[in-house]
């Protein structure tokens, strides 16, 4: 392995450890702050539609509640605790991480 | 823009998972062509940063709130195939396990966020770098500039499915979806253009659209150190 090839090899795991980082300071230490405020859909169905027309009641149900992790909280640190929001942000980052990975290594350019 | 359920149609519910299933049937064949070993690590990163600039929703005014989408950054990093995959499985994460998005408009919002904000808007964005000189300084505005489009579209076909599926009339969601996430892409942009902008420069040869594009003319050697 020549030095650039070293060089590459260093500036390659740095590029992936500083997105990687960044991913898991977002999720951990900044979802708390995150605005609460309806997102852009959300407040077309609420309030950005005249009075008679508004939708948001439509999508109350959803069909499966099963979900381990809703509105991005753990259940059991409670749905409003910034630590609740912080463990599920970073428990989601991760699992994204392992499984884009094994997803990518299934989709590669095959051999030649 | 994660559609909930209840919004949609059973009609469009099915027509939009049919769309998006075939996307992901040929985005296999295609990223088995295409997408090299050395961006699989990448592939998670982009799911990381994907999933977790998600949920800083930004206050965008008048009581609405937004979020990054992130369809252009990880098709312009990993290439179309491989980033709608990575899209498919960011919404389908979602949607599962943290109840953001309903099943049953799964189909919907891949095809939403995947198909006609990453993939299509990635060809577009190509088709226009073609007509440019190849230099970073224009690739990196071009990106930005195709996040922000990318946010506006999907806004948009989330407006026609939901109006097609009876929720809403057109001439109503339309206007406001349209001009609430054109303010929305703005966010989108700074930080599409941000990432683009420092994996460019650190490793040129990470960035699929940048070093890998068919259509670019990147057959040509230039990678590591153009």
């Amino acid at each position: 392995m020549g030095k650039k090839d070293m060089k590459k090899k260093r500036t390659f795991s740095a590029v992936v450890i500083v997105l990687l980082a960044l991913s898991a300071i977002i999720a951990f230490f900044l979802s708390p702050y995150a605005s609460g405020d309806p997102d852009g859909l959300e407040w077309v169905a609420e309030l950005g539609v005249p009075e008679d027309m508004t939708f948001i009641e439509k999508g109350e149900e959803a069909v499966w509640e099963g979900s381990p992790l809703p509105d991005y909280s753990v259940p059991a640190l409670g749905e409003e605790a910034n630590i609740s929001v912080m463990v599920a942000g970073v428990v989601g980052t991760l699992l994204l991480f392992c499984l884009g990975l094994g997803m990518a290594m299934i989709l590669k350019k095959s051999e030649k | 823009m994660h559609i909930p359920d209840g919004f949609l149609s059973t009609p469009v519910s099915v027509a939009t998972y049919a769309v998006s299933a075939a996307t992901g049937g040929l985005a296999v064949y295609r990223a088995k062509k295409y997408f090299a070993d050395r961006l699989v690590p990448m592939a998670g990163v982009c799911a990381a940063f994907i999933f977790a600039a998600q949920m800083m929703n930004f206050p965008i005014g008048g009581g609405t709130s937004g979020h990054f989408l992130g369809a252009v950054l990880a098709c312009v990093l990993l290439g179309p195939s491989a980033g709608f995959w990575v899209m498919a499985l960011v919404l389908t994460v979602q949607s599962l396990l943290f109840a953001d998005g309903g099943i049953t408009a799964l189909g919907a919002n891949v095809m939403n966020m995947g198909l006609i904000g990453g993939v299509l808007v990635y060809f577009i964005l190509t088709g226009i770098l073609k007509l440019f000189p190849r230099e970073k300084k224009v690739f990196i505005g071009a990106v930005g500039i195709a996040s922000w489009l990318s946010v506006v579209l999907a806004a948009a076909a989330c407006s026609l499915e939901l109006s097609v599926s009876g929720t809403i009339p057109f001439r109503i969601v339309f206007p406001v979806m349209t001009t609430t996430h054109a303010l929305i892409g703005v966010g989108e942009a700074l930080i599409t253009t941000a990432v683009t902008a420092y994996v460019v420069n650190a490793r040129p040869d990470l960035v699929f659209a940048w070093s890998e594009e068919p259509t670019l003319g990147m057959s040509r050697e230039v990678l590591a150190d153009g």
